[in-house]
């Protein structure tokens, strides 16, 4: 969601990404995003915005988290959260990370302690974030 | 955009690499594998980062593209996109 709204429009996602690139933090990712991110440029732009999205993606991450490594993870966390949401959490949780950044509000009802809005995120950096919380 | 057209003469080493890159399907062409060669000098050199050429690119695919997406159709395609993950 980060990598695409980020990309698309005028937003604190895209603040996200612009911090990303100045190196103010480590970027790291779950297959499963990049993955997603590939995808959803690749049916809605085509299949060159799919390879690009997806290296633009991987070269802002400092690690990406693959699925074999998380299997613990997982399955500790299984029922606790949706299982769309698993992978990304197991590998905050794997790499033992500060922050999810994310807008998703099955997150905060699962009360996910690192889970924390593009809004918010941008406002640790004592930036001046867009009103929507995205 | 400024466009450079070159003609390099590989041999030895540098032309067996650049084959093996393409054989082993790294790359698509040997045109393609030097210019990620030619980016990946300019990162060691702190000249730009990766990502940020890669940011550019993915603008560009897009305008070429000549497509517009909302916000509401963003959100349904990152919906379906969900469900079929």
């Amino acid at each position: 969601m980060i990598f695409i709204f980020g990309r698309l429009e005028e937003c604190n996602s895209r603040l996200v990404l612009f911090l990303a690139q100045l190196g103010e933090f480590e970027v790291v990712t779950s297959e499963l995003v990049i993955e997603e991110v590939e995808r959803f440029f690749r049916e809605n732009f085509g299949r060159q915005a799919g390879y690009i999205s997806r290296r633009f993606a991987e070269e802002l991450s400092t690690r990406i988290v693959k699925r074999d490594e998380i299997k613990r993870e997982i399955d500790a966390l299984k029922g606790k959260i949706k299982a769309k949401d698993l992978e990304n959490l197991a590998a905050v949780r794997h790499e033992n990370l500060e922050y999810l950044v994310a807008y998703d509000e099955d997150y905060k009802d699962a009360k996910i302690e690192e889970y924390i809005t593009p809004k918010e995120f941008v406002k640790l950096f004592r930036l001046g974030p867009y009103d929507k919380e995205y | 955009m400024v466009q450079e057209k070159l003609l390099v003469r590989l041999s030895g080493t540098t032309a067996d690499i650049l084959n093996e890159l393409v054989r082993r399907g790294y790359f698509a062409t040997k045109s393609e594998a030097i210019r990620a060669g030619i980016l990946r000098l300019g990162e060691n050199f702190g000249l730009f980062k990766q990502s940020m050429h890669y940011w550019r690119e993915l603008s560009e695919e897009i305008k070429r593209t000549g497509k517009q997406m909302t916000h509401s159709e963003i959100m349904e395609a990152l919906t379906r996109l969900e469900q079929e993950t």
